[in-house]
């Protein structure tokens, strides 16, 4: 699919740090790249979700090797389990998705979220004091 | 490194867990798996970032090549997009192991403090349209 993107400052700060973040906390990005995609480059929703995974490939590669082959960061045997559970998982959920209740779900999530949120911020606070 | 089998198998259910919902959910995994890291199996801040980017890497590879397949990727913008995507990648890779851990944890906390609030956000969106359709 060929887009015209505008703004190449803005674009290419917005990329930059989904990736400096993607690096930095050890996850994918997705949750700058694909608002970024929409909101600031005008994507379909679609579309933003799949450039930003096809980005994440990249960037979730590249900041791999730095933690393994630089620091050694890495569990082999979780991340094989972890792996191999979510392939599975992810068949599981889409084919579920149709039969819940999306509000609830999302709300149990968020609060979900937010508790573990509020355990690191505690753990944080309380190694760095 | 020790192998213990009964993790191995709790880490695999915790992987069917995790990719259930970030799939129902429509987010990556990587917010669940760097907490269940340190939280259930005592990994450290690091290791567990780690340990998350392998399962993010590999399940963003074969997401991709099916949004590809659906004509769902911008294609032709991915060379403007991937180098600064890769020099922020490895710049905040590298930074990671310039801030101890106990930072990294605070810095991982509002990190899903503002996950938590955009679901919120979003879902709050999603129930206000389905009542005003």
């Amino acid at each position: 699919m060929r887009i015209k993107l505008p703004s190449m400052h803005l674009r290419n700060l917005g990329i930059f740090a989904g990736g400096v973040l993607s690096g930095l906390m050890g996850v994918g990005g997705g949750i700058i790249f694909v608002p970024f995609f929409t909101n600031v480059l005008k994507l379909p929703q679609k579309v933003a979700h799949g450039t930003s995974t096809a980005v994440i490939c990249v960037t979730a590669l590249c900041a791999l090797l730095v933690y393994v082959f630089v620091f050694r960061a890495f569990n082999l045997y979780y991340a094989v389990a972890f792996a191999a559970g979510g392939v599975l998982g992810a068949q599981v959920g889409a084919r579920a998705t149709s039969r819940m209740n999306v509000v609830l779900l999302r709300t149990f999530f968020a609060l979900i979220v937010l508790l573990v949120a509020g355990k690191f911020l505690y753990s944080g606070i309380h190694n760095a004091l | 490194m020790h192998f213990d089998i009964l993790n191995f198998l709790l880490a695999l259910v915790i992987g069917i867990g995790v990719g259930t919902v970030s799939s129902m959910l429509g987010i990556g995994g990587g917010i669940f798996y760097v907490p269940v890291g340190v939280l259930l199996f005592g990994l450290s801040q690091h290791v567990a970032q780690g340990t998350s980017l392998f399962v993010v890497s590999v399940s963003s590879i074969s997401g991709a090549l099916a949004h590809h397949k659906h004509g769902n990727v911008a294609s032709n913008q991915l060379r403007f997009l991937l180098p600064f995507a890769i020099v922020g990648a490895l710049m905040g890779s590298l930074l990671a192991f310039k801030i101890s851990s106990a930072f990294l944890k605070v810095g991982f906390g509002l990190f899903l403090l503002y996950i938590a609030l955009s679901i919120i956000w979003g879902t709050a969106r999603l129930k206000f349209n389905q009542e005003h359709r």
